[in-house]
């Protein structure tokens, strides 16, 4: 899966963008999808040894080498307050491009690519038990069901957290 | 021009900004030593001429009309001192004004370079300059300056208006000097492309497109210049030679011309008689061929410029066909080649043999002339079809052209110029330095290829597959060859990057003479050690630090120079700059000789502000100076022009740690201060040792490292609040366990199972406890990701990272913080 998906995405920046348009990544943690918008995906690697930083907050997992760049680390299923499990050969890094800023998301696992038009895709719940609304921008319909579409940007953003202390 | 505007291509604009940035720097120089020295050198005239005419072209090139402007009118004033001097009485408003223009220069590139609009033009300061150089005229009316023709060097054609004699190229009048030709003059021009440009056909094509708005043109050779491509290396030889009418004046037309793109030399002269009997016959001179050599005074130095004064001299009665070196005017270089070789002229003139030799009087510096009679060419060609080198050469002898053949590269004609007696054969150039610019971002890709060269050859040599293999002699001998390259490849990259600081010094200067001037304080800034070479990347760095540190010491340090007086020093203060190469580090010293610094009253300030951190009466002296650096701290009430925004020195130290340096105060109270920058030679790569904690790798510098050792339970002496040390050779350190200040798990806690690393950062230092050693080498530091930067790990002792020959990310570790942060949380 994640190979075939690496092909696709890594291309991504030569792509026309048109083809990349209205398309999605869809991926799972707990029981739940999510849908982010294939262009700022760059790659997807297996999990891959991880450096603490001391003073980022739990959610920021460390730095960690991709092929001579180093990248920090975020673990999506703390970010998303969810219980930690550990990880398992399905769990994947998503390395997502914003503003030139590549981050890595640590997953439980990714599913397909789907195409969302633009009458698929509702406007965000105001409420939801599952996740912080804060992170959703939308919500995508499928025959296979529904997709919360994530605002990569909030997930990244820190919300103005303060660091936590070193103590 | 036209075909400039829209798509002004950004790589021309960036050389552009480049090149008009060092001129107006070394032009900022010239300026304040001449300030100082109270003296304008011939050489400095010159070079202020050159640098005014450069920047004028270029930026007329490209479309910054209110540059062009303001640099004309600079360049007419510095014409008219290069001709008839300038009294020392002149000198203050001249260099007000020349510093002024060329702040006006520096916002204009700033707007160009951040994309700003640009001010519509600075007619203020134009007229000042137009006021400066009619005080220099003294109550002379334009045009006067172009009073008498020159038989000797010094009157000269003035700043203004030479219209009614040839006027060589490159030197323009203001307009109101349109007091020579009239409508529809017929023109020849001769056009020669810089040399490396390329499609000079096209180029030709273009200004001839450029000309048409504005001339009738009537005829250009070679003619077919859209069609045929080889027409290019045609002009390239022979030049391009235009025939044209225009109702335009001489200089008008030569300035048109001059500012083409890639025009190196045009020589525009009036057809008399018309173009059509331009073509053939014997000009109206007439008279017989001389060639002439020509030697100078060995001292009189400057020969090109000599040779061009005696060519313009010798226009008044003569027809000059060539003269050999033919770029006098605008190649330098041209003086050592002149003063070896002597300077060849070809004329031609109906005035006899005695009466030219007397021409050549020793007033201008002439050793000794030469002349010799020639048969002049008896098939004179027309003379807008040269098409052959000989061709060319003949006709410059007949036509009209030949009068005006001032600069005429083509190496054909230069040859056909030189005499029989062989004492001018292609002289040795003086060799141009060989120094090309580089992008910076190059090198940083460079330096990151180094880097990654770096890494992998440690993960070849300390692969895991070597384990085991019993023979591999022939292995480590490579690899001790493939090290010692690395080593030595990687040294080369360093010295690439490296510039000397002597730029950053430079411009101190002119802040020193600002503020003086502004604060009426006098200072005198010394520079010591320009020549230290420091990493690009870090001088980007510390400029501003230091600029900040000069202003300083002139805003708070120096005293006025009264109270100096009363207080038995010199009225003048002296700020000193230096630089030094200490081995690993770099060491900036801005020290000044003013009042110094006031412990007590900057606790007092501190306290005031509430920014101290412990009781007053434990900070030491020295802590005390350190105050200054923190933020919120400024010791002035009032905020001045140049300093006290209340950001003080806070910025400095935040600046200088940014490039991994250190800030040290020292003062002397009534004797200065001094402010201490040490800074790391470069950046990126350095020796590092390897440690673990709890699993986790974690690079210290070599340098920071004293001494490793295990240590027993009995060394470690325990506080009453916890805090663990240790007696090293009779002094107490402080023991900082890693694992607890990073809150590492399952790291050794048993400080006999770890390993202590004794650390030193400046004045500072502790131990470290680890869990182990793991080993030495070299490491490429790269910043961690900017995601992070909200983190502040910086803070937290993190400096950064590097990738490890296996791949792995290891944290390299700031002693410095983490001493700091320790003390501050114990």
């Amino acid at each position: 899966m994640s190979e075939i998906m690496t092909g696709t995405t890594m291309s991504g920046e030569i792509d026309n963008e048109d083809t990349m348009h209205n398309k999605f990544l869809v991926f799972e943690l707990e029981a739940q999808q999510y849908a982010i918008a294939i262009e700022h995906v760059t790659d997807i690697i297996n999990v891959q040894p991880v450096t603490r930083v001391p003073s980022c907050p739990d959610f920021v997992c460390g730095i960690t080498n991709l092929r001579g760049k180093v990248i920090p680390i975020i673990d999506v299923r703390i970010r998303f307050g969810m219980a930690e499990r550990d990880y398992d050969d399905r769990t994947c890094i998503i390395v997502v491009d914003l503003h030139n800023v590549s981050v890595g998301m640590i997953i439980d696992r990714v599913s397909e690519v789907i195409t969302l038009d633009e009458d698929d895709i509702a406007a965000p719940p105001t409420f939801s038990n599952v996740v912080d609304v804060r992170f959703i921008k939308g919500i995508g319909k499928t025959d296979h069901g529904i997709k919360l579409i994530l605002d990569c940007a909030a997930v990244l953003d820190d919300f103005g957290i303060p660091a936590p202390g070193m103590e | 021009m036209k075909f400039m505007s829209g798509s002004a291509n950004d790589s021309m604009l960036e050389m552009f900004l480049f090149e008009m940035s060092s001129l107006i720097d070394q032009l900022d120089e010239i300026l304040l030593t001449s300030e100082k020295n109270q003296a304008l050198t011939e050489d400095d005239v010159n070079e202020i001429f050159r640098i005014m005419h450069t920047i004028k072209g270029s930026s007329a090139m490209m479309e910054f009309d209110v540059i062009a402007a303001v640099t004309h009118k600079l360049e007419d004033t510095f014409f008219y001192i290069r001709e008839n001097g300038i009294e020392q009485q002149f000198f203050t408003p001249l260099f007000d004004v020349m510093l002024d223009a060329t702040d006006f220069l520096k916002t204009q590139l700033e707007a160009i370079q951040n994309g700003d609009e640009l001010s519509a033009g600075n007619p203020e300061l134009e007229e000042r300059v137009l006021g400066v150089l009619a005080m220099l005229n003294g109550t002379a009316s334009p045009g006067e300056g172009a009073a008498s023709p020159p038989p000797a060097e010094e009157p000269g054609m003035g700043g203004k208006g030479p219209a009614e004699e040839p006027v060589p190229p490159a030197e323009e009048a203001p307009a109101e000097s349109a007091d020579g030709i009239t409508h529809g003059t017929p023109y020849s021009a001769e056009v020669f492309f810089d040399e490396d440009c390329g499609m000079e056909n096209l180029r030709a094509f273009m200004l001839v497109n450029t000309l048409k708005s504005t001339c009738n043109i009537i005829s250009y050779d070679p003619p077919d210049i859209e069609t045929n491509q080889d027409s290019a290396s045609q002009i390239l030889v022979h030049g391009f030679h235009l025939i044209l009418e225009t109702e335009l004046d001489h200089d008008q037309l030569q300035e048109i011309i001059d500012e083409c793109m890639h025009v190196k030399t045009a020589t525009v002269i009036p057809v008399e008689g018309g173009y059509a009997q331009g073509a053939g016959g014997d000009s109206e001179i007439g008279g017989d061929r001389y060639e002439i050599h020509v030697r100078f005074e060995e001292d009189c130095s400057m020969e090109n410029l000599r040779a061009f004064m005696l060519i313009n001299s010798l226009r008044q009665k003569c027809d000059i066909v060539s003269f050999s070196p033919p770029d006098i005017e605008n190649n330098s270089e041209t003086a050592f080649e002149i003063a070896k070789n002597g300077f060849d002229i070809v004329l031609q003139t109906p005035i006899p043999q005695k009466e030219l030799q007397s021409m050549f009087s020793p007033a201008m510096h002439v050793h000794d002339a030469l002349i010799k009679k020639i048969a002049a060419p008896d098939k004179p060609e027309p003379a807008h079809e040269p098409s052959s080198p000989e061709a060319a050469a003949d006709s410059k002898a007949s036509a009209p052209a030949a009068k005006a053949s001032a600069p005429a590269p083509a190496k054909a004609q230069a040859a056909a110029a030189k005499p029989e007696n062989g004492a001018a054969q292609p002289a040795h150039k003086p060799a141009k330095p060989n120094i090309i610019n580089v992008s910076l971002s190059k090198l940083d890709d460079l330096m990151d290829i180094m880097g990654e060269i770096v890494i992998t050859e440690s993960m070849v040599t300390h692969s895991p597959d070597l384990k085991g293999v019993a023979d591999l002699d022939n292995f480590h001998k490579a690899a001790r060859q493939l090290r010692k390259l690395t080593d030595e490849l990687q040294d080369i990259v360093m010295s690439v990057r490296m510039v000397p600081i002597a730029g950053t010094f430079q411009k101190m200067h002119r802040i020193v003479r600002d503020m003086s001037r502004a604060l009426n304080k006098e200072a005198n800034l010394v520079t010591m050690g320009e020549d230290t070479d420091i990493d690009k990347t870090i001088i980007d760095g510390i400029a501003d630090p230091i600029m900040h540190l000069v202003r300083n010491a002139m805003d708070h340090g120096v005293e006025a120079p009264e109270v100096r007086e009363a207080a038995g020093k010199n009225p003048k203060a002296t700020i000193t700059l230096s630089a030094q190469n200490t081995g690993g580090e770099i060491l900036i010293t801005v020290s000044d000789d003013g009042k110094g610094l006031d412990a007590e009253k900057l606790i007092a300030k501190a306290k005031a502000n509430g920014i101290l951190t412990k009781p007053s009466n434990e900070y030491t002296e020295k802590e005390a100076y350190m105050l200054l650096c923190a933020p919120g701290f400024s010791t002035k009430e009032e905020v001045t022009e140049f300093s006290g925004r209340g950001v003080g020195l806070d910025v400095v130290k935040k600046n200088i740690e940014k490039v991994g340096g250190t800030v040290v105060i020292e003062s002397k109270p009534g004797h200065g201060m001094s402010v201490f920058l040490k800074i790391p030679l470069t950046l990126a790569i350095v020796d590092g040792m390897d440690v673990t904690v709890g699993g986790g790798l974690y690079t210290i510098q070599i340098t920071s490292i004293n001494e490793s050792f295990k240590a027993a339970r009995e060394q470690i002496i325990v506080d009453t609040t916890g805090n663990e040390m240790i007696i090293i050779r009779g002094d107490v350190y402080p023991i900082i366990r890693m694992h607890q200040l990073f809150a590492v798990p399952n790291a050794h806690t048993n400080i006999e199972d770890g390993i202590l690393i004794w650390v030193q950062a400046g004045e500072q230092s502790a131990c470290l406890f680890v869990d182990e050693l793991i080993g030495e080498q070299q490491i490429v530091v790269k910043p961690l990701p900017s995601y992070l930067s909200r983190y502040d790990a910086k803070s937290y002792g993190i400096a950064g990272c590097t990738i490890l020959g296996d791949g792995n990310i290891s944290l390299i570790l700031d002693v410095g913080s983490i001493i700091e942060k320790t003390m501050e949380m114990r």
